[in-house]
């Protein structure tokens, strides 16, 4: 009886035996296969995360353009609204400043008249009097300053409305081929004394294929970021400017260590008239005219920044930029 | 095969009939996988084959009655495992015509390469659908006994009528259901 009850437990222990390894290969192989699908999950989720981050610059980009376009299309109509009586107006001006001489040559003139010896009589008398009367002296002299700041205004709005007709332009001109180098250093140049008492400047150029562009207007455009730069950084810091090429780009970065830009405006700063600096400083066009110039070369800029630590511009232009000039 | 017939079958074996039955029925087949299975994974059609005709030996029953059997077990497994698509029908009819467009495609997608029975659903009628069933293996007893796991779940009864049968010569299976409130 006893050897029938161990052998049946031994065969009970047996099958068990067997049971558990069958359920050990099994429990191993859904751990593999649990592995597998975990990793392929990982690899989609981190595929779709990067999907939807370039599908949200794109879209962010996509409406910053729209938006960009439309100020254009505005900014045109305004500028050729205004264009039109600031021509008549500075022409006018110029031809009232004339008669104004004149006027205050026949009033020198009179002065002699009245103090004349050779005209002691009545009516020296009287003109002497209305001329002292009506402090003509005084309105000649004024006169001259009024018209010096009235032409200084209207060449503020002149450049103003020449800006505004750059940020909206669609016409390439003057182009040439160009090293891009050449330009960042002849803006340093242009802008050495708004950089050169608290700024260290690095450069770090890789040799980059020449673009065909207008020189001068790069040249505003890189003038105009650094200047941004220095303006950017209250007592000292450094700008660096670099230079690189990807296989279809030549990428310029400008990169400051100044108050940086808050993230509430970073997308307004390439808006025309859209400017953080105090009244008076600036016209809030550089940047939006910049965005004009390199949207002509189908190219991008886009700006990132820190607050507390910096900013970099990063400017793209296509290395093919005369097929562009085709096509325009 | 999906791994969870097998798996469902080693449990329902071993529930009813113990695991000295499921360890027999495995040492008289000739199983590549050594018996061992586990729901995730893919196994040989002929496996499952072999393990259901030493069952039909040793508890000598028709096959059709063993395969309705163990259809209506192995739904109560798969709804325990994947309740979500249970709740989310309102009925055993929706439940069935979502088999195809929905439970299948889920599956495909988790586990790309798994082969389905084609069903179509025709004469679709206030309580009556006829389910056409298509598939070399042949298992529509399987199908039946799984739509009787549908009503069982959905705490109702179908009538199911297999006026069509590929193991009586026709080309595919056709089951003609009635829905009872």
């Amino acid at each position: 009886m006893n050897e029938t009850i161990k052998a049946d437990v031994n065969s009970n222990v047996s099958l068990l035996k067997r049971a558990y390894s069958r359920e050990k290969r099994a429990r191993k192989e859904t751990e593999e296969i649990l592995e597998e699908k975990t990793l392929e999950l990982f690899a989609a989720n981190y595929e779709l995360k990067a999907a939807n981050e370039t599908l949200l610059k794109q879209q962010s980009t996509l409406v910053k353009n729209e938006k960009l376009a439309a100020l254009g299309e505005l900014s045109a109509g305004i500028a050729h609204e205004i264009n039109n009586p600031l021509a008549f107006i500075i022409s006018n001006i110029n031809s009232l400043e004339d008669y104004c001489n004149q006027f205050s040559e026949i009033t020198h003139a009179a002065q002699k008249v009245s103090v004349s010896e050779k005209y002691d009589n009545e009516v020296a008398d009287n003109l002497h009097k209305v001329l002292d009367k009506q402090d003509l002296n005084y309105m000649i002299n004024d006169s001259k300053l009024i018209f010096e700041e009235v032409k200084e205004g209207l060449d503020r709005v002149k450049d103003i409305v020449a800006n505004l007709k750059s940020f909206s332009r669609t016409q390439s001109s003057d182009r040439e081929d160009t090293d891009v180098k050449d330009c960042l250093l002849s803006a340093l140049k242009i802008a050495n004394n708004k950089v050169k008492y608290h700024c260290k400047v690095v450069k770090d150029f890789d040799p980059t294929p020449s673009i065909y562009c207008n020189k001068n207007e790069l040249t505003q455009v890189f003038l105009n970021i650094i200047i941004n730069a220095a303006q950017a950084i209250p007592k000292q810091g450094t700008i660096t400017l670099t230079t690189r090429c990807s296989d279809d780009y030549i990428i310029i970065d400008i990169s400051d260590t100044g108050i940086g830009i808050p993230e509430e405006i970073l997308d307004s700063i390439f808006n025309p008239f859209f400017t953080a600096k105090p009244l008076g400083v600036g016209t809030g066009l550089g940047l939006s005219v910049s965005y004009g110039i390199i949207k002509d070369l189908s190219g991008t800029i886009s700006a990132e920044s820190t607050p507390g630590a910096g900013t970099t511009f990063t400017i793209l232009i296509p290395n093919d930029t005369r097929m562009d000039d085709i096509n325009v | 095969m999906k791994g969870i017939i097998f798996t469902s079958l080693a449990d329902m074996v071993e529930e009813h009939y113990g695991l000295k039955s499921w360890q027999g029925m495995l040492d008289a087949c000739p199983l590549a996988t050594g018996g061992s299975y586990s729901s995730g994974g893919i196994y040989p059609d002929k496996e499952i084959m072999c393990l259901v005709g030493q069952l039909q030996q040793r508890l000598d029953v028709p096959l059709d009655i063993l395969l309705r059997t163990f259809g209506e077990y192995l739904f109560e497994c798969l709804s325990k495992m994947h309740h979500n698509y249970v709740i989310s029908k309102a009925s055993p009819r929706d439940f069935i015509m979502s088999i195809n467009d929905e439970i299948h495609r889920d599956i495909e997608k988790l586990y790309p390469g798994t082969s389905f029975p084609f069903l179509e659903y025709i004469n679709d009628t206030d309580n009556g659908l006829s389910v056409i069933y298509k598939s070399p293996r042949k298992l529509c007893f399987l199908a039946e006994g799984l739509i009787q796991g549908v009503a069982n779940q959905y705490n109702t009864d179908i009538g199911i009528i297999h006026s069509k049968c590929m193991h009586r010569g026709d080309e595919h299976c056709q089951m003609d259901l009635t829905f009872y409130e």
